[in-house]
């Protein structure tokens, strides 16, 4: 309609124009006239044009937000998914793992005690090999393990929660005659947001990095491992370290006059770890530090302080290999090395607390034969410096050795065969070993 | 132009294969980002290799390994940035050699496409699709092959 305006006036002004007015000049306005009206006539679908294109995008911003809230998106962690509505990724996975054993000496014990027949526990090592327990063969699939696990980016840093079970539970094993059908149990349980961890999970005094790749679940001997609750501060240094501090639950462990193990759980005191991680191109070394109150009530109240260090690490050497190791000293020890090969320390005649020095550790190789083939060699020891007033029936050391062969054709899988020689002795010099022939299957999901 | 793919051949494979200078010809820079897109590749493949390895550690639990996912992924976004910077220097040695229109556009087309699938690679380090990651991988490989390939096949025997 707007161009109709301009229009009218011209016409008008035509009409109005006196008849002996040349034809060339009315031809001449009628041209401009005309003109005008095919600019406006562009002008106003131009106006026309933009309004349609602001209004199309409004509405699609309208709508982004109910689609987003309908549809699963892919989670910021590897197989997770985002809760819809919110940023939390979600996951679950684990692995389902069988274990076919022979032992060239059963442990000894009814199946459900069995366990040192299943894992490579040191202390369970049978000493003088001529007794009346013969080799024997298991299978088990307790290894089997399943997680669950969140996660969640904050202005605090990220908020991770996770838990995990497997089916080693040590307190009620199911039997073998009929189902199998073992407990499960809590392997991992906490939270962290930032730098801060509360919960179950690996002791800080471990680095998890330097275990050996093997089908044993216990080896090797000399390693220090154990899961427990604890609060946990990861301090950033660099982009190449950091430094952990936490408490941990206590327990201690002794040995009474009789040679047997008490647990008092008198503990007064947490257990205080610190850990220096560096991380470099070449791979990763750590360096820890524990101060333990060992404590007992049971005759007469006492306790002692003690120590304990662990340097350990994972080296990257000829190509994909890697040099895995750790050296452990102290003489609070005791339950954090070797299965609790050791206590943390001994009751004297008087019914006080004694410590005493131990040592171990262990060196492996990782070797890849080719993409999917590869092999670990592992060796370890541990040995304490027992106090004299023990009865000689207490260990004074253990050693393993173990190789094997794995193959992963598909990520997903692993099948291996493993060899195992292991050997205690007893501050009594007897000694006894086993040889362990193990195959695993392991599928991921 | 069987002349022209010769010399850029020469060119190329050198520094593809050699990281001594070669004095006798004169695009030396441009060959060094040739060599630097096949150093940048490999160190991809070894990232790649460690993603992969993690998912056989067993002792580890999974916060640990996401925490180990994303250092890789991390250092796969470097590389990734790395990579873009090489290729936007490689249709500069063009100038410098003797190709004729023909050859220059293939060469372009295969620069135009690594440099698409390194962006998408960046992108899917960044938001941590660590599962996406290996094929976007394979793909900028078979890219790097395919150029190989073609400018070596026509290397007189």
């Amino acid at each position: 309609m707007l161009y109709k305006i301009p229009l009218f006036f011209a016409l008008t002004s035509i009409i109005v124009t006196p008849i002996h007015a040349a034809e060339e000049d009315l031809h001449k306005t009628v041209e401009d006239l005309r003109s005008q009206v095919e600019m406006l006539t562009t002008r106003l679908l131009q106006l026309e044009n933009k309004l349609n294109n602001k209004e199309t995008p409004s509405k699609q911003v309208d709508l982004k937000p109910q689609l987003d809230n309908k549809k699963v998106a892919v989670g910021d962690t590897k197989g997770s998914i985002k809760i819809p509505g919110t940023d939390t990724s979600l996951a679950i996975g684990g692995y389902v793992k069988l274990d076919a054993i022979y032992n060239s000496q059963s442990v000894g014990g009814n199946a459900g005690s069995n366990i040192g027949d299943q894992i490579l526990q040191p202390g369970s090592i049978p000493v003088n090999n001529d007794d009346k327990n013969e080799d024997q063969i298991t299978f088990h699939a307790r290894q089997s393990r399943f997680w669950l696990k969140s996660f969640t980016p904050t202005d605090w840093g990220d908020l991770n929660t996770y838990l995990e079970m497997d089916f080693f539970a040590f307190q009620s094993p199911g039997n073998e005659r009929i189902s199998n059908s073992y407990s499960p149990r809590l392997r991992h349980a906490f939270g962290s947001l930032g730098s801060f961890l509360a919960g179950q999970t690996w002791t800080t005094f471990m680095n998890v990095k330097a275990l050996p790749e093997l089908n044993d679940f216990g080896g090797p001997v000399g390693r220090i491992f154990a899961r427990q609750p604890q609060i946990r501060w990861t301090q950033q240094l660099n982009a190449d370290s950091d430094l952990m501090f936490s408490i941990e639950s206590p327990e201690t462990t002794l040995t009474n006059n009789l040679g047997n193990r008490e647990t008092p759980d008198d503990d007064q005191y947490p257990d205080m770890i610190t850990r220096l991680n560096i991380y470099r191109p070449w791979g990763t070394v750590s360096l820890a530090a524990m101060l333990r109150n060992i404590q007992s009530n049971a005759q007469i109240n006492s306790d002692a302080f003690g120590g304990a260090a662990s340097l350990a690490g994972r080296i990257k050497t000829f190509e994909r290999d890697d040099l895995r190791f750790m050296l452990n000293y102290g003489n609070v020890l005791g339950r954090y090395t070797s299965s609790n090969l050791f206590n943390d320390g001994a009751i004297t005649p008087e019914g006080k607390i004694k410590l005493f020095d131990q040592y171990g550790g262990f060196i492996a190789y990782r070797h890849w034969w080719h993409d999917s083939w590869r092999s670990t060699f592992a060796y370890g020891l541990s040995y304490a410096d027992n106090v004299d007033f023990v009865p000689s029936t207490v260990s004074q050391w253990a050693q393993s050795a173990q190789f094997n062969l794995l193959w992963s054709p598909l990520i997903q899988t692993t099948f291996g065969l493993e060899y195992t020689y292991a050997s205690r002795a007893l501050e009594n010099d007897n000694s006894g070993h086993i040889h362990r022939v193990q195959f695993s299957s392991v599928f991921n999901f | 132009m069987k002349n022209n793919l010769t010399f850029f051949c020469i060119v190329i494979l050198s520094g593809c294969v050699s990281t001594q200078p070669n004095t006798s010809l004169q695009s030396n820079t441009d060959t060094n980002k040739t060599a630097l897109h096949s150093i940048q590749s490999k160190q991809l493949r070894v990232l790649m290799r460690e993603l992969n390895d993690l998912m056989f550690e067993r002792m580890l639990n999974e916060v640990q390994i996401d925490r180990q996912r994303r250092y890789r992924t991390k250092e796969i976004v470097d590389v990734a940035n790395k990579l873009l910077h090489t290729i936007k220097y490689i249709p500069n040695a063009l100038s410098e050699l003797p190709l004729d229109k023909e050859d220059q556009k293939i060469f372009l087309g295969l620069n135009k496409k690594l440099k698409h699938q390194v962006l998408l690679l960046k992108q899917e380090a960044e938001n941590n699709y660590v599962d996406a990651i290996p094929k976007t991988t394979d793909q900028i490989i078979e890219t790097c092959n395919a150029c190989h390939y073609i400018f070596r096949a026509s290397k007189p025997q």
